[in-house]
């Protein structure tokens, strides 16, 4: 290690050494720790850029897209496919089940006269009608 | 753990994957644990894809979709096999590196070249002068070395997985990564008063 590569490491990598290779760390440890009057000033440069883009590391969402996000996740009784596919299958199975429960309770009748007695209900409009009618010339 | 030397930290540190237990809680279809993850990360993708992509509104796109897929893959996700944190992340940037991939082609087919982008009008909505003057920095750097930036600085890769999802060699990426730098430290410390004033006020009040 010496200074050009010591330099070079810095200007690629940052004053973090989390980020540099790890098999440069130790030597550029060293070599830091032997010439800090070398290194100092170019660690300080390198670490205050990397306090600039630090700061816009993260940046704040609006309320609309939290909205978005929240909304398409996941929910809390058919988070899973086999779930929701078996809820399916359930409502489908009752329903049938209703229908034709329903369908057996309903009071059958051969006879039934209820069209009929509507039916006759009528007769006589047209008789008040051509009353009204006449009355009102 | 590395010791320190001059200003240079050492701040990479292996952690428990804090987001573990809120994905099993996801997988039941726990909206709070859905709220707590978006809380925690959603800031930093959106820091993510504005970055690579300079487009808020196309940076929210690939946020929400990040989201999307990881909700639908809640319920296969396991302990152990990658923190959770990476993993949404390597979702972001493979969604940002297909949208810049398919501008890049579109833009051949229109333009000869295009080097540098600039920020929309709406960029300047709802982010701090300072952060903006970085974004902005950032923005005009060719893709490639925002990219590397990108997966070595922000993301703290190595450069061996850098150079990997970039299809370059180590000597290539850090020969991006120091033109990347270089230009930053150029056009940002000639702002680095005021910059570095924002950023410490924000601190202050944060």
């Amino acid at each position: 290690m010496d200074i050009q590569k010591f330099a070079e490491l810095l200007d690629a990598y940052g004053g973090n050494t989390a980020r540099w290779p790890e098999n440069q760390r130790g030597d550029a440890q060293s070599f830091a720790d032997d010439n800090p009057e070398l290194t100092a000033p170019l660690v300080e440069a390198a670490s205050a850029l990397d306090h600039m883009l630090d700061g816009a590391r993260d940046i704040p969402a609006s309320d609309l897209l939290a909205r978005r996000i929240l909304a398409q996740s996941p929910n809390p009784f058919l988070s899973d496919w086999r779930q929701a596919a078996a809820a399916a299958a359930a409502v489908l199975v009752v329903g049938a089940m209703g229908g034709y429960a329903g369908g057996s309770l309903l009071p059958q009748s051969a006879t039934d006269s209820t069209d009929d007695n509507y039916a006759d209900v009528f007769d006589s409009l047209s008789a008040d009608w051509e009353f009204d009618l006449g009355g009102g010339a | 753990m590395a010791k320190n030397f001059g200003r240079i930290t050492e701040t990479k540190t292996a952690v428990p994957d804090v987001d573990a237990d809120l994905m099993v809680r996801l997988a039941r279809g726990d909206k709070s644990a859905a709220r707590t993850l978006m809380d925690r990360r959603l800031p930093r993708l959106l820091g993510l894809a504005r970055r690579m992509l300079k487009d808020p509104i196309e940076a929210e796109d690939v946020a929400q979709e990040t989201f999307l897929r990881v909700w639908k893959a809640a319920d296969r996700w396991r302990p152990g096999e990658a923190k959770v944190e990476t993993w949404m992340s390597r979702i972001a940037i493979n969604l940002c590196y297909d949208r810049l991939r398919k501008k890049r082609e579109t833009l051949m087919e229109v333009l000869p070249e295009r080097t540098s982008g600039e920020p929309s009008a709406e960029a300047q909505l709802g982010e701090s002068e300072t952060t903006e003057q970085v974004i902005a920095a950032l923005a005009v750097l060719p893709d490639r070395q925002r990219m590397a930036l990108e997966l070595c600085h922000f993301q703290e890769m190595s450069n061996i997985e850098a150079a990997a999802i970039m299809d370059v060699s180590v000597d290539a990426l850090e020969s991006l990564l120091s033109r990347a730098r270089r230009k930053l430290r150029e056009t940002l410390m000639s702002q680095s008063g005021d910059l570095l004033t924002g950023f410490a006020t924000r601190g202050e009040e944060g």
